[in-house]
């Protein structure tokens, strides 16, 4: 891991496109501002993690599901579908 | 035609249904290509698989056929990434993550998938601002 030191109102650049400023530290919280292209996702790591997390869980899921059980799931869920309609 | 292998299933597809998500799905950065196929007996589900990993299957639906009042705005990177043309809505796909016990199935609301069908481009975003959970409980569910 690259580790820098930075003080308030200095900034990094990640790439050619991506600048990290660092806006104001008070206590152990720092605020950040990043500066990315339009196409770029930035997160909060937790944020990130938890949806990686919810994308593996849903595809482990799938695949350890039997055939029948999707089937099945659908079935239900048009039959529900049609008594709420 | 080139076929997918799902669920012991071969199921044929072709070149031109291959969605292209340029970062990949969230955290999964290698799923970059992802085929979204059709079967009519998991209707309202669809398949979105991976024609490169046969892990990687994920059970996907429209949310507006199982929460009509779903709102999803598209977050301005993810229009960006999508290249989608103004006026033009993206088709919108939500992740279920299936259960073994198939009430206690969730679907990701609050990180949904847009697709530009013209441009076969997709991107997943998270709603950061949302109220949507990553793993709301089906609607009917409390009915079974």
């Amino acid at each position: 891991m690259l580790v820098l030191t930075r003080r308030v109102g200095e900034k990094l650049v990640i790439g050619n496109e991506i600048l990290v400023e660092v806006l104001s530290v008070s206590g152990d919280g720092v605020r950040l501002g990043v500066t990315a292209p339009r196409e770029t996702s930035v997160h909060r790591f937790e944020v990130f993690e938890e949806i990686q997390a919810a994308n593996r869980a849903a595809s482990t899921a799938t695949s350890a599901a039997p055939r029948e059980a999707v089937g099945e799931f659908a079935a239900r869920m048009r039959e529900k579908k049609e008594k709420s309609e | 035609m080139p076929t997918i292998h799902i669920q012991e299933t071969e199921l044929p597809y072709e070149e031109a249904d291959i969605v292209t998500f340029d970062e990949g799905l969230i955290g999964l950065p290698q799923l970059r290509r992802m085929v979204l196929v059709r079967q009519h007996d998991i209707e309202p589900f669809m398949w979105l698989a991976s024609p490169d990993d046969p892990q990687s299957t994920f059970l996907v639906v429209e949310p507006r056929s199982l929460f009509p009042d779903y709102a999803a705005s598209m977050p301005a990177e993810a229009a960006s990434r999508l290249g989608a043309g103004a006026g033009e809505s993206p088709l919108v796909l939500v992740i279920v993550r299936i259960a073994s016990e198939w009430t206690k199935s969730a679907v990701n609301l609050r990180a949904p998938l847009f697709i530009a069908a013209s441009r076969m481009r997709g991107a997943q975003a998270v709603l950061t601002d949302s109220a949507y959970r990553l793993d709301e409980q089906l609607p009917l569910a409390d009915a079974a």
